[in-house]
């Protein structure tokens, strides 16, 4: 009643003071102005992590193979780019590839079981790098396909792509930190109305009992392809931003294997098949990865510095909440919210007040 | 022929992938840091302490059995319930911590053992074989008449055999299907070290080492049909033969590229595998 | 539980995590002599590339405390020595890690000048971020061409390319032809990693023949993928190729794996080399016999006998109980030619540092030829060395003559 009324506009005051503070980040300078580097890549990653939310925590489908959309989007907004085409253009058409090449793996392997098709998806994933390595070479004697070469390079295989670098680096830099933060929020409304729709009631039923669902109606093969092309176009699009921020891409970077990993571990880190879950996934990933883990100077001399245990504290943290709470830090949460209710409310009960 | 030898050693290091998948229908992606260390417990032993190296491995794979065994009693178990994509998650958790361990004890430096037995070769036909990869290979058939006979006539063995195919029945008859689970993984971890430390013999290896590996596995096992020893070995050479031919027409840089293509396939189009192909065509 | 509720927990755990760890950098006033020069530098200490990161890491550790140790750098600015504080970071041989990182360093760190790390892939992402921010960078471990190629002004390196290695290593075949000791035309079997080291290294050999159809003729050339399982395949290809010479440029592990079965097979060429690859240790434990009289070339070797060579190799082993490699002795200079241009500078603006560094010209270094000066593009345009793997364990250099220790054995003799 009132308590609630209060609690309400309390929340909302709060949720305006952090909007404000992200779009300020820009001109405080925080940090030396590296807070601004880092808020480009956590809203980058939140994008990333909310686009495989989508198909892996709605719909239940674990891809280890989401690299090959982010790839997709940086290189082909690098080959548009080289080749002519405005740059913010090529930001859409890097979503549309990457859809489409969803679609064109997703067809047939998502009629795979759970983990069959997250064995086939890295076995595309780590297909599609090796073919983005080699496509050059592969094309150079084909007479028909030999013409997408410019001098002698598509996807400039181990070398990788370089983008020209603008004058004003500080103001572009900048510029794309407002771009990313819209991308991000926009992320966040795609996954939230997709909860909240029949798309998301049909994907979370596919990932309850896929056969069930079926029965009831759902066209479980359409839902999952529409969500994989959905999740594809994001990851796309951000990749197409990522490239045009580094200016440089290679495909062990964007194709690379540790890509999807990191796609996978953000959700299942914050909580899987939640909204705000892979929020607080790419949070931990990148901002409190960076703060701890370089937190120890190592002063050029051997000293066991933090960052040398990175992958143990990603590997223990990921056996830790498949062991103890799968739905991650978020369900840490609610238990520890539930736990403090229990409290209050026994409390309550034994002052008889009700 | 180096394509028969190859399959020898892609057999060796998919049998224990196999074996954890058929029982418990989990995937082991552990497996490939298990090979890992395997790999390093070699170097240290035939190294540091001198012990010959096609002995090595008996020493090696006892204790990675307990290792396998202690893992699935205290890790593995607690998420046996669960679905199957826990388990992938978690071992892949447990193999990020073994690369890490093996960093800080080995530094990511690229490590390679030397034996007299390193570069020796036969000939035979005109061709000269590597004494090293021979021995893999003998140890690969060996393993797979060892498997045969174990799971085949052994009570242990047909305890697993049960347990992977029901194992509320398998409960039904008595069989201790918890114990059953963990041996079983504590094998499939014991074969995993035996190929590292078969393959740190021909291979120089570092922390990363196996990722590829695993990735060949998997191929295997699923071209193999997930369910029989003997058609892991087939797939083994399936997908040897077709790396070798394919670098007739392919760019030798896009070998793994057939592999992984294969897996993918085979997945969709046969997800029985090889066997479950042959076993169709013979019930005609 | 609403969604707001929980935005703010992410918020709040970032804010805590910021409290909780104190800032790294250090704010320094205009007027008053700082407390220390800042240098930073991520490094891939795991992943692919920890291994020469481990290298490099130690060699930026012992310039750090040779520096030091002499009370720091002189600024004639602030009339006094001031001593280096160097930052590393773990990039964990990821590219967009070490982009990150680079902008810390510069952003958070406030550093005053930037090392460099290791690897192509890695250096060519984060110069960007040095360049972005006007901050001097100097590396000795990027040696492909195309970095330095891109109007950076303020990236510099101290290693020659890889194009001009491979260069290099023609040259000196052509000078073999003739004195006679290998004949002409040569057909050569080619082939290298397929990144854009091994890129350059197998472009640099096939512009060569290019130009020279009468010297040289490219039989086989053959990218291939890291992580070799079965060279077999490759090697019959090379076989059949019937070449004369055989080049390869390889990374450690695969340089092993692809040797030994080369003699297993009892290929026989007059020249056998795998680029920079040949005499690490690990490598010659890993091959023993095999590995003798392969040819390679590289930016460095401990044997060099110059004086400031010697000195580096002596005191690397000393301190760290192992031979140096090359990419140590470059990181070593690279550290200590910045010093040399803050000192010549005179001053810590990052401008006048980065002008000092392009007309720096130091005379008595351990790099080839002893000199180190950089081209307009940053980049240093020196000699590499070339040198054969000798029986026994030893290695000799051949090349240039002012170094050499011994005369190449051409064409390399035989097995039984």
């Amino acid at each position: 009643m009132m308590a609630k009324e209060t609690l309400r506009s309390w929340k909302l005051w709060i949720g305006v003071a952090v909007l404000a503070f992200l779009v300020l980040i820009p001109f405080l300078g925080i940090l030396g102005g590296y807070l601004q580097t880092l808020g480009f890549l956590t809203f980058l990653y939140i994008t990333l992590s909310t686009a495989w939310n989508i198909l892996g925590g709605y719909a239940g489908q674990t891809s280890f193979g989401h690299a090959t959309f982010y790839g997709l989007g940086a290189y082909t907004t690098c080959i548009l780019a080289l080749r002519g085409v405005p740059i913010l253009l090529t930001i859409p058409i890097a979503g549309m590839v990457a859809s489409f090449y969803g679609l064109l793996w997703g067809y047939p392997c998502l009629r795979l079981r759970g983990q069959y098709f997250a064995i086939a998806t890295i076995g595309v994933g780590e297909a599609t790098r090796l073919l983005m390595l080699n496509l050059d070479d592969l094309i150079k004697n084909n007479h028909l396909l030999k013409g997408f070469l410019q001098k002698g390079v598509l996807t400039g295989g181990a070398t990788g792509l370089m983008l020209p670098t603008p004058e004003d680096i500080s103001a572009y830099a900048t510029g794309f930190y407002y771009g990313v933060m819209v991308l991000m929020f926009a992320a966040l409304w795609v996954s939230w109305w997709v909860k909240k729709g029949k798309f998301g009631l049909g994907l979370f039923a596919i990932n309850m009992d896929s056969d069930a669902a079926e029965t009831v109606g759902v066209n479980t093969t359409r839902y999952k392809i529409l969500a994989l092309m959905l999740s594809a176009f994001m990851v796309g699009i951000s990749g197409s931003i990522y490239a045009q921020y580094v200016f440089y891409i290679d495909p062990q970077t964007v194709f690379g294997f540790p890509m999807s990993i990191a796609m996978v571990l953000m959700p299942i880190i914050g909580g899987i098949g939640t909204l705000t879950g892979p929020i607080l996934g790419a949070v931990v990933y990148i901002v409190v990865q960076d703060r701890i883990l370089t937190a120890n100077l190592n002063l050029g001399l051997i000293k066991l510095s933090l960052s040398t245990l990175h992958l143990l504290v990603y590997g223990g943290l990921l056996v830790l909440i498949i062991l103890f709470e799968p739905k991650g830090l978020l369900g840490v949460h609610r238990r520890l919210n539930n736990w403090l209710k229990k409290g209050k409310i026994g409390s309550l009960m034994t002052t008889g007040k009700v | 022929m180096s394509a028969i030898l190859l399959a020898g050693l892609y057999a060796t290091m998919s049998y224990g992938l196999a074996l954890i998948y058929g029982v418990m229908k989990i995937v082991n992606l552990a497996h490939a840091g298990v090979m890992m260390w395997g790999a390093y417990v070699a170097f240290v032993l035939i190294t540091q302490l001198g012990i010959n190296p096609f002995l090595a491995p008996l020493l090696i794979v006892p204790a990675f059995f307990v290792f396998g065994r202690l893992l699935q009693r205290f890790v593995v178990r607690r998420i046996m319930g669960a679905p199957p994509i826990s388990s992938l998650l978690l071992l892949f958790g447990v193999w990020l911590m073994m690369q890490n361990i093996s960093y800080l004890v080995f530094s990511g430096d690229t490590k390679a053992i030397t034996t007299k037995y390193t570069l020796l070769t036969f000939q035979w036909g005109g061709i000269s074989i590597s004494v090293n990869r021979m021995f893999v290979f003998i140890v690969g058939i060996l393993a797979l008449v060892a498997l045969r006979q174990f799971l085949g006539h052994t009570y242990m063995g047909k305890a697993i055999r049960s347990t992977a195919q029901d194992s509320d029945a398998s409960k039904l008859v008595g069989i201790n299907t918890s114990r059953i689970m963990e041996i079983a993984f504590g094998i499939g971890i014991a074969l995993a070290s035996l190929a590292g430390s078969l393959m740190a013999l021909i291979f120089a290896f570092d922390p990363d080492f196996g990722r590829s590996h695993l990735l060949k596995g998997f191929c295997i096992v699923v071209l193999g049909g997930l369910e029989s020893m003997i058609g892991v070995a087939l797939g083994a050479l399936v997908l040897a033969l077709s790396e070798a031919l394919s670098v007739l027409w392919l760019m030798p840089a896009m070998q793994d590229f057939v592999s992984f293509a294969l897996l993918v396939i085979v997945l969709i189009v046969m997800p029985g595998g090889m066997k479950g192909l042959v076993d169709r065509f013979f019930s005609k | 539980m609403s969604n707001a509720r929980k935005i703010l927990f992410a918020i709040f755990v970032l804010i805590i995590s910021f409290i909780l760890t104190p800032a790294t950098g250090f704010s320094q006033a205009s007027t008053t002599a700082p407390k220390e020069i800042i240098l930073g530098a991520a490094l891939p200490l795991t992943g692919g590339q920890s291994r020469e990161g481990g290298y490099v890491n130690k060699a930026y550790a012992m310039a750090l405390k040779e520096i030091n140790d002499a009370g720091g750098i002189m600024v004639k600015a602030y009339g006094k020595k001031i001593p280096i504080k160097l930052i590393i970071y773990d990039d964990k041989s990821d590219n967009t890690t070490s982009v990150q990182l680079y902008e810390k360093l510069v952003t958070e760190d406030k550093v005053n000048a930037l090392m460099g790390g290791y690897g192509t892939p890695l250096i060519t992402a984060h110069t960007i971020v040095a360049e972005k921010y006007r901050v001097p960078y100097v590396n000795g471990g990027g040696a492909t061409g195309a970095i330095y190629q891109r109007g950076m002004k303020y990236i510099f390196c101290i290693i020659s390319s890889i194009e001009k290695l491979s260069f290099t290593l023609m040259d000196w075949i052509a000078l073999q032809q003739n004195a006679g000791k290998l004949k002409k035309p040569l057909r050569i079997a080619l082939m290298g990693e397929n990144t854009s080291h091994g890129k350059e290294f197998r472009q640099g050999v096939l512009d060569k023949s290019k130009a020279a159809p009468d010297r040289f003729q490219v039989v086989m050339d053959e990218p291939f993928e890291l992580n070799m399982k079965d060279a077999d395949p490759l090697l019959q290809k090379v076989k059949a190729a019937n070449a004369d010479i055989y080049l390869a440029d390889a990374r450690l592990a695969d340089y092993v794996t692809i040797h030994r079965r080369y003699t297993e097979m009892n290929l026989y060429h007059s020249i056998v080399s795998y680029g920079p690859r040949g005499p690490e240790k690990a490598a010659r434990d890993a091959l023993g016999p095999a590995s003798d009289y392969i040819i390679s070339c590289n930016w460095w070797n401990k044997d060099i006998p110059a004086a400031p060579s010697k000195a580096f190799a002596d005191k690397y082993q000393k301190t760290y109980n192992e031979p140096a490699e090359w990419f140590a002795a470059t990181a070593y200079e690279a550290f200590r030619v910045m010093a040399k241009a803050i000192e010549d500078a005179g001053t810590l603006d990052k401008t006048k540092i980065r002008d000092a560094m392009a007309k720096i010209d130091i005379k008595n270094s351990l790099v080839v030829g002893g000199r180190i000066w950089f081209e307009p593009n940053g980049q240093i345009n020196n000699d590499h060395l070339i040198m054969q793997n000798m029986p026994g364990g030893k290695v000799a250099l051949i090349y240039p003559k002012d170094v050499a220790t011994a005369g190449p054995i051409v064409p390399i003799p035989k097995k039984k």
